[in-house]
């Protein structure tokens, strides 16, 4: 049997390196995917966003809050105009994406006790953005809010600083993040991951889409079943020799927002490796199934874009899966991506085993049976289609 | 001439029609992204985020809080922990994504004045969670702030009167602009159609010349076979015949069902969009001419599918990426695309706003129906030297 298999597995080695193009744009495209996604998002925060200020106060407490809001890394100064009437344009323009507006009396009213104002408009057109802005403008505007109450706390009562500073004092939210901890503006430590799969289930897929379609058109199983060759030989064979070529493809892809830009993996156990050769082994049975059953290599490379365009964002990788409908959770458990973009994630972000990987095991499996069943009759197809005459004895 | 000329443009557009593969990819390519992810994104923002609450106080007040959590349509308490300890577990099995915490004396501390702590623990690996589910836990508990801090100043003897005055910081009123919900589909889903126009345009081109042969090019032409540019002209218009229609009944199925606003002009989104389309379908044409063959150019445009909508900005804001990124970025069709139709739809913009992402149109037009030209003229070469050569896989 074994010695089946190696058979299949050079007479394959040996097909694919005729068309060596082929065999560049799937081990290659996934690592210059990966490197792509991962320079895409080496900046790891959302920096220097341009700002604008209207300031309509022009007091000692307004020029305070502008140079703290410019001490930030997050912002960086893109002018001062008169009226936010001429924020769209900016905006437009991308020469600004946040206004903020010290309306006049601030200062007179924080110091008369009626409470100051600080008017912020935000670019909501991309959500990160607006996220980013109006978290790290909180934080820059909060300290100002405690040490405001102290001193009016001081001015209206006459009560000595520290005691003022005490009494002004709000609830504390001491904040945890786990698994990511630079996780409001870090999304190197966890897009990267999610991303590479994207491209390790095209190569997965598009590596052996031919390798059904070209047995049923060009080549033929016939010298393979005189050899006393099994159906399971033969499928096992094909799989066998395209997953040796992609498992180091996958490892690479996965590794290199580790080694290149410093992404954290927290776990690489056997629970990685498992689902690191499984996933591949499953998508190219299946591919190979689809390319056999359909015998059309285009065909199959249809089918194969139907599964994988949509797939990523599907996946409730970035937009979680709660938060969708619920008729579109089928859709989800449905699509191969699922399983392993959410198995590597828990491995190797959070730090999980095998064992809090369950939805994500029943899926591959599913799919797993799907594929043996694709490629089982993919085969049987081949196999019937044989000219006649010849005789097989697998 | 004319009439040669829209017999071959016909041709070219009963084609496509007609071959079952490049016609469904073709419909359902643009569609299928709008309906799926306006299907995915219909709730607009996230909503019940699974969180679990660990009260070590049992106090009146963590109580009050608790309930205050449970009201937030943001958050959705599935159980009660002993230790925030149990939130590692659970966000491994996707039960939980956040524990908020009341530690011991919380109440005694707010009453003494000695400034109590609630402690959140957040599942950091999604943004989009970790952050909803942090703002909404800061909102509420922002609210019983300025409620606390009149308790403790009307305990340490201040006036009755004076405390709602003392007790007002500055406010910092936030307002979001041009998509005041945060509604997450109003900024991703139409880029997500001009991904997948790009695409799908770029795959059918390159099938639909893979596929034809020059011969019955030739032989549809009974009269004097027009010059390449011409040819290549009647390809683009009869593609063009069905890539516009379809790509503009996409976007504006993202914008009548799916309830994105639009402020700006249709007529300049859809003069852009229709630009857009002409220069993938050179594009196509061009990558063929690259790869030589109609299946390597699809797996291509597989490939790149994604890492053009990354690299597009409509994510990741194109702002922070490398400057050698951004470079790239500002060169490729689909970032200006996403900026005009981000800007007009949701900005208001006017044509004078978007002028440089138009003018980039514009070159691309020029560039992309050159290269497609150039790649055409070479399937022609190798079509009248080898006839039936570009049905090789």
């Amino acid at each position: 049997m074994i010695r089946d298999i190696l058979k299949v597995v050079k007479r394959e080695w040996d097909w694919i390196l005729i068309e060596k193009r082929y065999i560049v744009l799937v081990l290659l495209g996934p690592i210059l995917f990966a490197l792509c996604i991962d320079t895409i998002y080496a900046p790891k925060k959302v920096l220097g966003l341009p700002v604008v200020f209207v300031d309509q106060d022009h007091s000692q407490l307004s020029r305070a809050m502008t140079r703290a809001l410019l001490a930030n890394e997050t912002f960086k100064l893109g002018g001062y105009i008169n009226s936010t009437e001429e924020f769209p344009r900016l905006v437009a323009e991308d020469r600004a994406y946040m206004c903020v507006v010290f309306p006049d009396g601030m200062e007179r009213d924080l110091k008369a006790g009626r409470g100051g104002r600080v008017e912020v408009l935000a670019d909501q057109t991309n959500f990160l953005t607006g996220m980013v802005e109006m978290a790290k403008v909180t934080e820059v505007l909060t300290p100002f809010s405690v040490v405001a109450d102290a001193r009016i706390i001081e001015a209206v009562d006459g009560v000595k600083q520290e005691q003022a500073l005490r009494r002004a004092m709000p609830i504390n939210v001491g904040t945890r993040m786990l698994f990511n901890s630079g996780f409001t503006s870090n999304y190197l430590n966890y897009i990267p991951v999610g991303a590479a799969t994207i491209s390790l289930q095209l190569a997965a897929l598009l590596i052996a889409i031919r390798s059904g379609s070209s047995e049923y058109h060009e080549r033929s199983f016939q010298p393979l079943f005189a050899a006393q060759s099994s159906p399971f030989a033969l499928v096992a064979g094909k799989v066998v020799s395209y997953v040796v070529p992609l498992l180091p493809v996958f490892v690479i892809t996965i590794f290199i927002p580790h080694v290149l830009f410093g992404a954290p993996i927290v776990r690489t156990g056997i629970s990685f490796w498992v689902i690191l050769v499984w996933f591949p082994a499953a998508l190219i049975t299946f591919g190979y199934g689809v390319s056999a059953l359909t015998g059309d290599a285009l065909l199959s490379t249809e089918v194969c874009a139907l599964l994988t365009l949509p797939n990523f964002l599907v996946t409730g990788y970035t937009w979680p899966m709660f938060a969708s409908p619920k008729a579109m959770l089928l859709f989800t458990y449905g699509m191969p991506l699922y399983p392993f973009a959410f198995a590597m994630k828990k491995i190797t972000i959070l730090g999980g085993t095998l064992a809090d990987c369950g939805n994500q095991i029943w899926c591959l499996t599913g799919w797993s049976l799907i594929a043996i069943l694709f490629a089982w009759a993919g085969t049987r197809r081949i196999f019937n289609h044989r000219p006649e005459g010849s005789e097989s004895n697998g | 001439m004319a009439k040669t000329l829209l017999k071959l443009c016909f041709r070219e557009t009963k084609r496509i029609i007609s071959d079952p593969r490049i016609f469904t990819l073709m419909l359902v390519g643009p569609f299928a992204y709008a309906f799926i992810f306006g299907g995915v994104y219909w709730n607009g923002r996230t909503t019940n985020i699974p969180i679990i609450i660990v009260d070590q106080d049992h106090s009146r007040l963590s109580r009050e809080l608790t309930t205050a959590l449970r009201s937030s349509d943001s958050l959705s308490i599935v159980g009660f922990a002993d230790s925030p300890a149990e939130l590692l577990p659970m966000t491994r099995r996707e039960e939980a994504y956040a524990c908020v915490m009341f530690p011991l004396h919380f109440e005694r501390d707010v009453l003494a004045g000695r400034s109590p702590r609630v402690a959140i623990v957040l599942d950091g690996s999604n943004t989009l969670i970790g952050g909803t589910a942090l703002r909404a836990v800061h909102e509420v508990i922002g609210t019983y702030q300025v409620g606390v801090d009149r308790r403790v100043l009307e305990a340490t003897g201040i006036p009755k009167g004076n405390v709602p005055t003392i007790a007002r910081p500055i406010v910092m009123t936030g307002r979001h602009l041009f998509n005041p919900t945060s509604n997450y589909s109003y900024f991703l889903l139409i880029g997500l159609v001009c991904a997948a126009s790009q695409s799908v345009i770029r795959m059918i081109t390159g099938m639909s010349i893979g596929l034809d042969s020059y011969k019955e090019f030739r032989d549809s032409v009974k009269t004097d076979m027009p010059s390449a540019p011409w040819l290549f002209a009647t390809k683009v218009a009869g593609t063009c015949c069905l890539a516009i229609p379809v790509v503009l009944g996409a976007a504006a199925s993202v914008l009548t069902l799916f309830g994105m606003p639009h402020r700006g002009s249709l007529l300049l989104i859809f003069t852009a969009l229709a630009v857009y389309v002409v220069i993938h379908i050179c594009m196509g044409y061009g990558y063929y001419g690259i790869c030589k063959s109609y299946i390597l150019s699809t797996h291509l445009h597989l490939f790149m599918a994604v890492v053009l909508f990354f690299l597009s900005g409509f994510t990741w804001p194109y702002y922070a990426m490398p400057p050698a990124v951004q470079a790239i970025a500002h060169c490729i069709p689909i970032f200006h695309m996403n900026c005009i139709m981000r800007k007009v739809n949701l900005v208001g913009a006017t044509a004078g706003w978007v002028l440089p992402h138009l003018l980039a149109l514009a070159v691309w037009l020029v560039v992309g129906y050159a290269w497609g030209y150039a790649a055409f003229k070479q399937w022609c070469r190798a079509q009248s030297t080898a006839p039936g050569e570009g049905r090789a896989l």
